[in-house]
């Protein structure tokens, strides 16, 4: 007893006296991966020794959901966010909640990757494939096409993310029920196909053969192959679902000149050099492309079409995918 | 001491004020004022309806049968003559889910029986999956299992066995006092019991959202929490918790009319008032049989499936045993550290709080017989019995804007729910101390705060113990509150073992919880000793 009030004063103590942090704090929204975060937290400290990088890491859909319930009470506290749903940043635009910064930086980018009064640019693009367990389906078996996997033999087989939770996923539904219209996601769900989590809850149904065929980043791919090569994607017919990945600087950011250089820190060579180690796809064309996967230049050639009347026909139809998603898919 | 007590329930009701009474308040007033609401669309819409009887079906039937479960367990073990050893072994093993957060289960019974890949796949192909309501059903009553059976424990320790003997020496056989002597006189407190499994069944959050919602069967906790995370609807959501309150409310309310004038259950064991042990006969050993394999179901089995899911590799793999999910964790998850530290912080300090202010309040209530002391454990009380979702909601609207994204809402939110297992644990400690040993300090002179200080509360040590322990274990690993609560900095390790396991990794998230668990039973087990078995599971 006495051992037990000692250990939690002792740790109480602990908790009270750590140290108090020094300099700046930047707050950074990011739906990258563990390792990713880690890795820019570390280039990011090296670059500004005198400020603290606090990171908030989640899916692109739960990062808009707690941006849209902090700004219910005036403010976020995010200075920078890069997430995956470009479509929920025509929201914060509109809600003059993103700093317009014309960054030299982001001058070389194509015009459907930048906003043209510059309240965000394009980072990176994750491009949204199909992946299969060659142990349960052989080359010739597996799925070539989105439309295949409606097909018999891939009754209750299937899996995907939810786009409610994640912002490829979303932009791969809008994508897809564009292409192939609402009536796939009902051929779908009639075969059996889930939606839930995020890409690595979908790659690990696939890996575990719970579900050995998905609807799934190549980037999660590439990183599952290096320990389990029987993992494959196939770049299905209709067109990969090419995700243009935002990063973008809040209005209501306490430190604007910070934001901009830790803004522009993103496109640096360094920078695009982390989103390579983490299998991504960068925004520069030159740069060179993740382990066995094509360049961004082939990548968007194989892609579905993407410019900006389409961003904002799906901005506008944002909450109605959505919600015809959860009738047909969840309920 | 009058003074100690008198500004402890200051603090205690200023506590209750700020964490439930006027979060609940401005809840309700909002919620009834949102104007653009479609009450009627809201309620008569298939999606709501199903939620609605998802959430009653998952709670009687839980309640239905880990009641009668745990009720002929219980009375298979108090009847017959077995092995001591054998008795406490199997006691203890049906306890202890009790002491873990429901969804760890849920995350086992993955492991073990998910389509195409569950473990036991390999020996049961046809197995059922684990997904959907019954799924749900099953995993909620095998924990609920030990839930109730230390519900019925006061009943078996204070039931007059002379009855049981009387009847047998009258000819009837044991199968005949079971149901025509014992089963009569349990009738309350087995009412009691199952309205409590069910309302404990109804605010579950983490085994429906595990185990329910990818089958797409959704429960009234699960739709609040879409409404919130996905559909950023506050109003449906403060409709859909009135709906989940007004329904805890009509079960409380009966359980209370059952128990009305009967004393509530105490987490303390006492000396068993047995009757006339019997030798087993061949159905009693198939029954202890079925018993020990309800133990190996509920208990050993998914908790070996977390411990064998934290050392693979490749879950796909059983022979790819190897530590790196734990290095990945403890090396390369930056928020587990920050979850660890936040959920002791907050789980240590909400108990150290919870169980001074249990310990002077029930100093008051049974020495200095003040009604105030009753009200605030009568308060404490609501607060566990309200679902967590609730809790977090009303807490969300009141602080919004303010201490949301800090740890103060979170140990608010803990405190208000699990503050009473303080309360409920020193109440009747106190009130089995004999009141002599204080009145002998006081005439050799000690103040009344003296006899308190050196005399009550070193005597009830073992039981402070067991009251730091049963209000820590559930704050430690605590979803429901969590899941809604948790910002920016703010990862608690029930919510990011919840999203690692939905959203990203299911091995981290089992090492995180075998860590949890591992934890949890050491301090149990520690308590046990010093206690000499009095406290504890």
């Amino acid at each position: 007893m006495k051992y037990l009030v000692s250990l939690v004063a002792l740790f109480s103590l602990f908790v009270g006296c750590t140290k108090k942090e020094q300099g700046p704090t930047i707050w950074i929204y990011a739906s990258f991966y563990n390792h990713v975060v880690q890795e820019y937290d570390a280039k990011l400290k090296a670059k500004f020794p005198n400020v603290n990088f606090r990171w908030y890491q989640s899916g692109s859909e739960n990062i808009a959901a707690k941006v849209n319930s902090e700004l219910l009470s005036g403010k976020t506290q995010a200075d920078l966010i890069l997430t995956a749903d470009l479509f929920w940043y025509e929201d914060l635009k509109a809600k003059g909640v993103l700093l317009k910064y014309p960054s030299p930086a982001t001058s070389s980018l194509a015009p459907q990757f930048r906003d043209p009064e510059f309240a965000w640019a394009v980072s990176r693009v994750p491009a949204m494939v199909i992946a299969y367990h060659s142990d349960v389906y052989g080359d010739a078996q597996a799925p070539k096409s989105f439309s295949d996997l409606v097909q018999p033999q891939f009754k209750n087989k299937v899996a995907m993310g939810s786009p409610l939770e994640s912002g490829t996923t979303f932009t791969t539904v809008a994508q897809l029920s564009r292409k192939l219209g609402w009536d796939f996601f009902k051929k779908l769900r009639a075969n059996g196909a889930i939606s839930a989590g995020g890409n690595s809850a979908v790659m690990a149904k696939i890996e575990t053969k719970e579900r050995p065929v998905g609807i799934v980043l190549l980037e999660n791919i590439i990183a599952t192959r290096r320990k389990n090569p029987k993992i494959k994607w196939v770049f299905p017919k209709e067109g990969i679902v090419s995700v243009p990945s935002p990063i973008a600087i809040t209005s209501t950011t306490s430190n604007p000149e910070l934001a901009k250089q830790v803004y522009d820190y993103f496109f640096s060579k360094e920078g695009q050099e982390v989103l390579l180690k983490g299998d991504h796809h960068g925004i520069f064309a030159d740069a060179p492309a993740p382990e066995g996967a094509p360049d961004l230049t082939k990548l968007l050639a194989i892609s579905l079409p993407w410019n900006s009347t389409i961003l904002h026909e799906v901005h506008r139809e944002r909450d109605n995918i959505k919600k015809q998603f959860t009738s047909i898919m969840l309920e | 001491m009058r003074a100690l007590v008198r500004s402890s329930e200051i603090l205690h009701g200023t506590l209750l004020a700020l964490g439930l009474v006027c979060p609940l308040a401005l809840f309700f007033h909002k919620t009834l004022s949102f104007e653009n609401t479609d009450i009627v669309a809201l309620f008569s819409s298939p999606a709501i309806y199903n939620a609605t009887l998802n959430s009653l079906l998952l709670s009687l039937l839980t309640a239905l049968f880990s009641t009668i479960l745990a009720f002929v367990f219980s009375w298979i073990l108090w009847r017959y003559d077995w092995s001591p050893r054998l008795v406490r072994a199997l006691s203890i093993t049906m306890k202890t889910p009790y002491l873990l957060p429901p969804f760890f289960f849920a995350m086992g019974w993955i492991a073990l029986a998910a389509p195409s890949v569950g473990y036991l796949r390999a020996l049961y192909p046809d197995l059922p999956s684990i997904y959907g309501m019954s799924g749900t059903v099953f995993v909620m009553t095998l924990w609920s299992l030990a839930f109730a059976m230390i519900q019925l424990q006061v009943f078996f320790s204070q039931f007059p066995g002379h009855l049981e003997d009387a009847a047998i020496l009258c000819g009837a056989s044991p199968l005949q006092t079971f149901f025509r002597i014992t089963t009569p006189l349990a009738r309350p407190q087995l009412v009691s019991c199952f309205l409590l499994v069910s309302v404990s069944s109804l605010a579950a959050f983490g085994v429906p959202a595990m185990l329910a919602s990818p089958d797409r069967a959704y429960v009234l906790t699960t739709r609040i929490y879409q409404s919130i995370k996905s559909d950023q609807n506050f109003s449906q959501a403060g409709w859909l918790s009135l709906l989940l309150l007004v329904i805890t409310i009509v079960l409380l309310l009966l359980q209370r009319l059952v128990m009305k004038g009967r004393h509530a259950a105490a987490l303390v064991s006492g000396k068993a008032s047995r009757p006339a042990v019997l030798r087993p006969s061949f159905h009693a050993k198939s029954a202890m049989a079925l018993i020990c394999f309800f133990a190996v179901i509920a208990s050993v089995l998914p908790c070996a499936a977390l411990v064998l899911q934290s050392f693979l590799r490749d879950r796909s793999d059983v022979t790819s045993i190897s530590l790196e999910k734990y290095i990945y964790v403890f090396s390369q998850i930056p928020d587990g550290w920050i979850a660890l530290s936040n959920s002791l912080l907050t789980a240590s300090v909400g108990t150290i709080i919870a169980t001074f202010l249990g310990l002077v309040t029930a100093y008051g209530m049974a020495r200095l017989h003040l009604r105030s002391s009753s009200w605030m454990i009568e308060a404490w009380n609501i607060g566990f019995a309200l679902p967590g979702t609730i809790i977090a909601l009303s807490l969300l609207v009141f602080y919004a804007g303010s201490i949301t994204d800090t740890l103060w809402i979170l140990g608010f939110g803990y405190l208000i729910k699990y503050g009473a297992f303080s309360a409920r644990t020193l109440s009747p400690a106190l009130s089995a101390l004999s009141k002599e040993l204080e009145e002998a300090a006081w005439m050799n002179g000690a103040s009344p705060r003296q006899a308190f200080l050196k005399i009550v509360v070193p005597l009830l040590k073992p039981a402070i113990a067991a009251a730091l322990l049963l209000a820590w274990v559930p704050m430690l690993s605590e979803l429901t509150i969590s899941v809604l609560l948790v910002g920016v900095g703010t990862e608690t390790l029930g919510a990011l073992i919840y999203r690692l396991q939905e959203y990203a990794d299911p091995g981290a998230a089992a090492v995180l919880a075998v860590v949890v668990a591992l934890a949890t039973l050491i301090l149990n087990g520690a308590l046990r000793r010093v206690s000499k078995g009095s406290f504890g599971i």
